[in-house]
């Protein structure tokens, strides 16, 4: 999204428009859930976890600064609802160490779990735009493989495997340039 | 989250698709020795380590079931506070808020981005044009900027494409007396891709046209086509979607298939990447065939009859790549998909045609030019462009 879609998709948020919720849905239900299942394992209450959040910001009349700010409030919330869930659980020793572990990390690691979920989120949701035999071989790119093992994994030649990594890689960075002006205006 | 990790985000985006410059390179470097945990991360997205599993885990999850499941909760909340005061009304006020409350959510719903602007009229140089159900045309390369809604499509005018959304219209399982009709244009030269409010997507090549309903019905999702596209159709035994040609029937339940029908080129031709398709002629449906996965059927418009060979994937798909590919291809065959594309006429000045065969692996944002020295310093051939015609012959022969 460009800055102009998040102001958009932000008004629409507070006015409760049903479409901004589907593409709420679209773009964070995924992330989220496995974010969530970083904590609480189950995909179950991972899924309940986010849906219950998106009920909750349906209900509430709170109004986001940002966009960004936003999408902070909703791993932040998640992952408090985890830890919730996690403590009201009648757990094991262990579990609860884990908990106490998750609970006492610091602020940055927290960080770090968040800007790798949006870069996952962000880089998925960019692969799947690509054109599929685009796309084949860009997922075993990010899998760090080398030009002459994806072209043995799919079976074509090493020219065409060079070739479409440009193409992909010609998309994405267009992409990317929206996610350049957001950074850049960001930076103090 | 800190607002400047933004700005770490987009260095490794970009470090992962080796477009840093040294400046940013030094300022990831930087960044990355400020802590071990910092390294980690790093090391961790850059290998891929959890794609895999997160792949697996996104498989089995279905973000469009999960909303359709929080509309149906939330619309519950409408429904009782319309009752709550249709109750204190009398009952044909109360037929009249339920009528006006149908149609307001039918009309409001699926408004995802809206956009200020009208949508542009439709212009000669147009390459895509939107046909509209009332027979409005819209052009659409000109909508370069922002989405635009048009009824239940949204124009994705940066990504040039256009999305037809069905979840919240009561999706596509109403039934309806009519379908609403669009038809999207492609002239020489152009290229768009669609996703259709099922959810499948189509990419048209050049000179091509594809008509289809706005909301698929309960039945057969039908489509009609004429030139060539790609399409990636959503799985759904209960609703076989077909996509029409020229003396063709395509049937298929969810797979991913090219099918070429132009009507200079002397047959009509599917080719299957995966998934399972029935070709059947219009005109005798007791002629069918049934394709496998790299098989590609080609129904003989004059002769009447199909033929099943191996398909060469690669190079069927290679069009909705922007690329061209030729691999022993007759000269008229790869002349005609150079027309589609440049919007030339070739005119053959040449003895025995049928005798030369072409090989090539062209990027279609190569100048005309560029792809006819090519065929110049390979085959030996001379092409003279003379405003939207190429004149071409043989070095060799004598005129």
């Amino acid at each position: 999204m460009n800055p102009e879609e998040e102001r958009t998709f932000m008004k629409q948020l507070h006015e409760k428009h049903p479409g901004a919720f589907r593409e709420l849905f679209m773009n964070f239900y995924n992330a989220l859930v496995y974010f969530a299942m970083g904590y609480v394992k189950e995909k179950e209450q991972a899924e309940d976890i986010v849906q219950e959040l998106f009920m909750q910001i349906w209900e509430s009349k709170t109004k986001y600064v940002s966009y960004t700010s936003f999408k902070t409030f909703l791993y932040t919330s998640v992952r408090n609802a985890c830890i919730n869930l996690l403590k009201h659980k009648e757990v094991e020793e262990k579990y609860m160490q884990y908990v106490r572990e998750r609970e006492t990390e610091t602020g940055e690691a927290e960080d770090l779990r968040v800007m790798e979920e949006e870069i996952y989120r962000l880089l998925l949701h960019a692969i799947g735009e690509l054109p599929p035999r685009c796309r084949e071989v860009f997922e075993q790119v990010l899998l760090g493989k080398k030009n002459e093992e994806i072209a043995e994994n799919l079976k074509i030649s090493a020219l065409t495997v060079k070739k479409q990594r440009n193409i992909g890689t010609q998309i994405l960075k267009k992409k990317l340039g929206k996610l350049y002006e957001i950074a850049i205006v960001f930076i103090p | 989250m800190d607002k400047k990790n933004y700005r770490i985000i987009d260095l490794v985006w970009r470090f992962l698709l080796d477009d840093l410059s040294a400046e940013e390179r030094e300022e990831l470097r930087v960044w990355r020795e400020g802590s071990e945990e910092r390294e980690a991360f790093f090391q961790r997205v850059c290998r891929g380590e959890s794609l895999p599993d997160r792949r697996k885990v996104f498989r089995e999850l279905n973000a469009l079931e999960a909303y359709k499941k929080f509309r149906n909760k939330t619309r519950g909340s409408w429904i009782n506070t319309v009752w709550r005061y249709a109750a204190i009304l009398t009952i044909p006020l109360l037929a009249g808020v339920m009528w006006m409350w149908f149609h307001e959510d039918k009309q409001a719903e699926p408004r995802v981005v809206v956009s200020a602007d009208t949508p542009p009229r439709a212009k000669v140089e147009d390459k895509v044009i939107l046909v509209l159900s009332d027979g409005k045309k819209v052009g659409m390369t000109h909508i370069a900027r922002d989405s635009v809604r048009l009824g239940t499509a949204t124009v994705m005018g940066q990504e040039g494409r256009l999305v037809y959304d069905s979840a919240g219209v009561g999706a596509d399982t109403a039934e309806f007396t009519r379908l609403e009709m669009n038809k999207v244009i492609t002239a020489t030269g152009g290229f768009y891709s669609l996703v259709l409010s099922d959810g499948s997507r189509v990419w048209l090549n050049s000179e091509s046209e594809l008509e289809f309903p706005v909301l698929f019905g309960q039945g057969e999702r039908v489509v009609r086509l004429a030139g060539e596209a790609f399409f990636e159709v959503s799985k759904d035994a209960s609703r076989p979607f077909i996509v029409e040609t020229d003396g063709m029937r395509t049937r298929v339940l969810g797979t991913s298939f090219n099918i070429k029908s132009y009507a200079d080129e002397p047959c009509v031709r599917t080719t299957l990447f995966t998934g399972k398709v029935h070709v059947v002629s219009s005109a005798d449906t007791t002629r069918e065939v049934v394709l496998l996965p790299g098989q590609q059927a080609d129904w003989d418009t004059q002769g009447r009859q199909f033929s099943v060979t191996k398909a060469n994937l690669e190079h069927a798909r290679a069009w909705k790549d922007g690329l061209f590919v030729f691999h022993k291809e007759n000269i008229e065959m790869v002349m005609r998909q150079i027309e589609r594309w440049y919007g030339v006429k070739f005119v053959y000045q040449l003895e025995h045609r049928e005798r030369y065969t072409l090989n090539g692996y062209f990027n279609k944002d190569e100048s005309l030019q560029s792809i006819l020295d090519i065929f110049t310093f390979t085959v030996g051939l001379e092409f003279k462009i003379d405003g939207n015609v190429v004149y071409i012959k043989n070095k060799m022969e004598q005129p």
